[in-house]
């Protein structure tokens, strides 16, 4: 409710307003109002600090206001590099964050059915009992928002502690064909350019990408460049209008799934037309076709000759076929490619990477850069962006997928198992050789009844929300609900969509009110330090993990000693006496981040991903990897990778360097990989495509925007977006509430017609942000072959409109 | 069927023909009276024509090419300039406090704390960053309602930063939110050195380049404009923060050692 | 909740105006403020905006009412925070 105090305001304000009116023709209102001031912040004891913003993957830094102990402003902060002051709407407002009023403050334990509050020791022995009564039916489900410390130590617990590598992020819903996709083509993950890139390019190119929305502050990076009199043409292709559309010069509606053939075509063409970069080919690249059987993300090698036989068939028009983009436009794109004398910048995020052939796209446009030469000078970039704030930091360098250790390893490799049980002062075997559950078979083994061989019987979700976000929700996520065998732990700060199902909750503190380390999208490992208590009993992720491990560890598990019978997290001050961290009230007496942090640092030399010490990261704005010490004892971050004029890695007489090339020989790789329609298309039954995705003001679910109240109330429901042709031909009015179906379930929204997105004929639109109107319990699990990733962007539904459906259901 | 319509087909031949064969032996093109004189129209009272927006006066066909055609002035929607009060630059200001508190509590009823962007009070959708600027480039006031100027210079994508009110179909959802974030309030004044100098600057000058956009000019906010808006350079008197600013700032201010004065005694 | 200021006019004079005052007055949402000449000033605080609407639609029916301005309308929706007295950010 409005306070009546501040009705009272306005009341008056509108009197004085009207009443001047009457009295004078039309001057401003005068408003007058009782003042009343107490003891609330009033800017005087206000010290600032910085930290990454805790949003998205861009990885702006904010200052942040502290005063009385509590968050009280938030700026811009300008000596970052990233955003150079500015920042979003939902960037501006992130001090709110941390005040919902239903934040979570006690452990709670579902007892019959119904939540009590229980003391943290209780909680986090029933953790570490479940786990010693079944270690191998336990698995961990972690996130991009993991702090890399917090990842890090999950990792260690898991592959190191446990032997077990059923743990993977939420990441895997959100990058994982960016991966393979890299690793594919580079032999190493992670872009090589940098955000300097959006700075120099002369063509911006947006793969299924809206990053007026989604990563507005690099997009107005790239804008603001026009406003400054400079030329950026920005190409918009993508299936429905955005306000990256409103911003773009060409848009080029396709197809679902025709990006693949896009850039098919343009590769066919650039051949075709002999006007590729044939010198930085011939020094720099191989070509590369999937095995015809059992392919994996290796392929095998093949002739350039064999290549041009296989691309032969993407020509212009079968292009168009595919894509529904006209031949001319594909000829257009070619020829911009094909011109040297021009930068340009790819840039593309979930419409490339949630999708079942997100490898091959991934790949196809790495290849499409690398055959025309447009890759490792200034602006000439394929550049893939993160949603989340530390997906690189903590999923794809710390390595917390089910498959990987940390620095790139993998866990099938003997000499990788071996190399961590080293740095890890590990018996010799302590790491599972076989890889762990990736999301979607993890989430089908813990929703499987245990007799039907669904062997996760304990999952631990930290900083994430699989309950709104995994695909086909009532498959992976709802049934657990009947399964009394199987037990929830989810460590969070407010109740979710995933709390819901929790056996037990564990209240987290988060962001500023703990220390941090996250990475982020251009490769930069960004630090923060503790500002703020956490609420109640709120406590650390990492701290949760290190407990649990430390109760295993007294319970007399073997894999919670090292060779020398230490504990794995074993942290001693400077006498060599070991501080207590698993109790949380000495958890802060050191800097536990610091201590993980220089021990993850070991791993990153293996695959060149160097990182400075901790104390340099306290000093900077974040570095971008691969950081490496000067003559003078100064460290030196990495800008543009793979090229001599910046990659201290590169051999020396070579102007690019692939060097960690899966052929092992210096180069990138250039695939081939054939178009093969979507696996779920429109049909009579469900005759639309339904596009899932995200809205500026709300970030992935809400759980934190949608408690900020300037966000919630520009955006304050999800709604479905559709063309006004197919609203008018099904009777369907602005705002009307109607029901979206899919094959395995459905979801009531409003409509909104000719809305921020318009969708063509046949396509609609919904954001997952709303915890109240699930739209993933529609969406397909259906995944990439190699990254795993789920398709959210296109699948059948259709649209009924809610009256008739009453209507159906009286007369059956 | 055409034999039957073959002799009306030759019968209309024949008869173009020869009405052809007169029309050639005439002298010339045949010519309708008055073609050499000025239009019908221009024999009508010019005054009435100009009195009256909604009738078009003919011309000839030599004319048409430097006449401009199209709609009728009154049919035109040509943007017109709103009517704006008349401003004098010079007219004596005597801010009132109880005016600065009415615009302090309404500005920060529109900002989540003091240095927030503020949120736009009315829906923004399918609308590009042109529509803004032509009312917050340099401020709009009607009907009681105020436009502010954009303090900054123009970015692109303006909802990047400032929030809107929802989407006109879901107005009416309710958007309430439980917080007890508190943010810090705009600071009262500057600090002036004595009384009668010039107060320093107490909020940050970032995104807020434009001083008259708050402090003077017609658009400004009441209570808080400036005593002498004709002065343009604003920080020619009026200090900023070094900190509010983020400049690199040093817990000590570098000076250079103290002169070194010999004492009689050293000597 | 929409609080609005509104200016009324009407052909004649307010005092001219009984049957209009008697229906504002009748109206539990409506506030009535300064009448100068012809013009009345209002406030409206209704639960809806289609009450609101509703209240405007009746208003402007109203016989003698020739016009109805805005003069000033609550943005704010009730969706503040408790803590904070007016001086405060709001949101």
């Amino acid at each position: 409710m409005m306070d009546s105090k501040r009705r009272r305001f306005l009341k008056s304000a509108a009197m004085a307003a009207a009443g001047s009116l009457v009295t004078s023709n039309g001057s401003l209102p005068i408003v007058h109002a009782d003042q009343a001031v107490d003891d609330l912040p009033t800017g005087d004891g206000l010290v600032w600090n910085k930290a990454p913003c805790r949003f998205c993957g861009t990885g702006c830094h904010v200052q942040v206001g502290v005063e009385a102990g509590r968050v009280v402003a938030i700026a811009g902060d300008k000596a970052a590099d990233v955003n150079k002051g500015l920042l979003c709407v939902k960037g501006y407002h992130v001090g709110g964050i941390l005040y919902g009023k239903d934040r979570l403050t006690k452990p709670l334990l579902r007892k019959q059915g119904k939540l009590t509050e229980i003391g943290w020791d209780e909680a986090i022995e029933i953790i570490a009992q479940r786990i010693l009564d079944s270690p191998e039916t336990f698995a961990f489900y972690g996130s991009g928002q993991w702090t890399i410390p917090e990842g890090y130590a999950a990792q260690k617990f898991m592959k190191g502690g446990l032997g077990n590598n059923h743990i993977d992020p939420n990441a895997r819903l959100c990058m994982a064909s960016a991966v393979t996709g890299f690793i594919a083509t580079y032999g190493v993950d992670e872009p090589a350019g940098c955000y300097q890139d959006l700075d120099e390019c002369d063509i911006l190119i947006t793969w299924g990408n809206n990053p007026a929305e989604m990563h507005p502050v690099l997009f107005s990076r790239v804008t603001d460049r026009r406003s400054r009199g400079e030329q950026v043409t920005i190409i918009d292709i993508g299936t429905r209008r955005t306000r990256t559309t409103d911003a773009a010069n060409e848009y080029l509606e396709m197809k679902p799934h025709g990006d693949v053939a896009i850039a098919l075509g343009i590769m066919h063409l650039l051949i075709e037309n002999d006007n590729y970069d044939k010198s930085f080919v011939e020094k720099h690249c191989n070509f590369r076709g999937a095995e015809a059987v059992k392919p994996t993300l290796q392929g095998e090698q093949i002739s350039e000759t064999e290549f041009r036989k296989r691309i032969a068939k993407y020509t212009p028009g079968h292009v168009e076929q595919l894509s529904g983009i006209p031949a001319d436009k594909i000829r257009m794109l070619a020829d911009l490619f094909g011109n040297p004398g021009i930068r340009i910048t790819s840039l593309w995020c979930m419409g490339m990477n949630q999708h079942t052939m997100g490898t091959a796209i991934n790949s196809l446009v790495h290849g499409v850069h690398l055959l025309s030469g447009h890759f490792g000078r200034p602006g000439d970039a394929p550049t893939s962006l993160t949603g989340q704030p530390s997906a690189c930091g903590t999923v794809r360098e710390v390595g917390t997928l089910a498959h990987a250790l940390p620095g790139g390893r993998l866990v099938a490799k003997p000499e990788h198992r071996q190399q961590c049980e080293g740095y890890w002062n590990l018996k010799p075997g302590s790491i599972n050789e076989t890889p762990g559950y990736h999301t979607v078979k993890m989430f089908e083994q813990f929703t499987k009844p245990t007799s039907e061989g669904g062997d996760i019987t304990t999952l631990f979700v930290q900083v994430t929300n699989p309950g709104q976000t995994l695909p086909n929700l009532n498959a992976l996520f709802n049934d657990k609900k009947n399964l009394e065998d199987k037990f929830l732990i989810v460590s969070e700060v407010y109740p979710t969509a995933t709390t819901q199902l929790a056996d037990l909750i564990l209240p987290a503190a988060m962001w500023v009110e703990k220390n941090g380390v996250f990475g982020n999208s251009e490769r930069r490992t960004q630090q923060w330090f503790k500002m703020v208590d956490p609420p109640g009993e709120a406590r650390d992720d990492c701290w949760m993990t290190i407990a649990v491990a430390h109760k295993l560890f007294e319970m007399g598990h073997e894999g919670m000693r090292d060779q020398d019978g230490e504990f794995i997290f074993a942290v001693k001050d400077d006498e060599g006496n070991e501080i207590p961290i698993w109790e949380f009230e000495h958890y802060y007496d050191t800097n536990v981040d610091k201590h993980l942090f220089e021990e993850y640092r070991q791993f990153t030399t293996m695959k060149h991903k160097n990182l400075a010490p901790y104390d340099e990261y306290v000093k900077a704005r974040g570095l971008r990897w691969p950081v490496v010490e000067q003559d003078d004892g100064s460290w030196r971050e990495t800008r543009f990778r793979f090229a001599a004029f910046d990659d201290p890695f590169v051999s020396e007489g070579q102007d690019f360097d692939f060097y960690h090339s899966s052929t092992e020989d210096g180069r990138a790789q250039i695939w081939f990989h054939d178009y093969a329609p979507p696996p779920e298309q429109p049909d009579d039954e469900f005759p639309y495509w339904l596009c899932t995705g995200r809205v500026l003001e709300h970030w992935h679910t809400g759980t934190m925007t949608r408690r900020l109240a300037p966000l919630n109330r520009a955006m304050p429901t999800a709604y479905v977006e559709m063309h006004a042709d197919d609203a008018k031909a099904a009777n369907i009015r602005q705002g009307e509430t109607v029901l979206i179906e899919s094959r395995r379930g459905s979801c009531e929204l409003p409509v909104w017609i000719d809305g921020r997105g318009r969708p063509p004929r046949g396509t609609i639109f919904v954001p997952f942000f709303d915890e109240t109107k699930l739209i993933n319990r529609c969406t397909l699990e259906l995944h990439d072959p190699f990254s795993k990733q789920p398709d959210y962007k296109k699948c059948a539904a259709r649209v009924v409109k809610m009256a008739a459906k009453s209507v159906a259901e009286v007369q059956q | 069927m055409i034999q039957r319509w073959a002799p009306i087909f030759f019968s209309c031949v024949i008869a173009v023909a020869v009405i052809g064969y007169f029309v050639g032996i005439m002298d010339g093109v045949p010519q309708p009276d008055g073609m050499d004189q000025t239009a019908l129209v221009a024999k009508f009272d010019k005054r009435a024509i100009e009195a009256n927006p909604k009738l078009i006066p003919a011309v000839t066909y030599a004319e048409i090419a430097s006449t401009s055609m199209g709609p009728t002035k009154t049919w035109q929607a040509v943007p017109q300039t709103l009517p704006q009060p008349v401003y004098d630059l010079y007219a004596k200001i005597e801010p009132s406090e109880k005016e600065k508190e009415a615009s302090s509590k309404l500005r920060a009823s529109r900002r989540a704390f003091n240095g927030a962007p503020p949120i736009i009070p009315h829906p923004v959708e399918n609308t590009t960053d042109a529509a803004c600027y032509a009312c917050h480039h340099h401020g709009v006031k009607m009907a009681g309602l105020k436009a502010s100027v954009m303090s900054h210079p123009f970015l692109g994508n303006c909802v990047q930063c400032h929030a809107p009110m929802a989407p006109a179909p879901f107005q009416n959802v309710d958007a309430s939110v439980d917080s007890d974030f508190v943010g810090i309030p705009a600071p009262q004044e500057g600090e002036r050195a004595y009384p009668g100098a010039p107060p320093t600057i107490p909020h940050s000058r970032w995104m807020r380049e434009n001083c008259h956009a708050c402090h003077g000019g017609p658009y400004g906010w009441a209570g808080l404009e400036s005593t002498h808006p004709w002065r343009t350079n604003c920080t020619q008197c009026h200090a900023p923060s070094a900190i509010l600013d983020q400049m690199p700032t040093t817990d000590a201010v570098p000076m250079l050692p103290p002169l070194e004065v010999a004492t009689k005694k050293g000597r | 909740m929409p609080i609005s200021g509104l200016v009324i006019t009407f052909d004649s004079a307010v005092h001219d105006q009984p049957e209009a005052i008697e229906f504002l007055r009748h109206v539990s949402e409506i506030e009535m403020g300064q009448a100068a000449g012809n013009k009345l000033a209002i406030v409206i605080e209704s639960k809806s905006k289609r009450r609101d609407q509703e209240i405007w639609n009746a208003i402007r029916a109203l016989t003698g009412v020739i016009d109805l301005a805005v003069a000033l309308v609550a943005f704010d929706e009730d969706n503040e925070l408790e803590n904070n007295n007016p001086i405060r950010n709001q949101t």
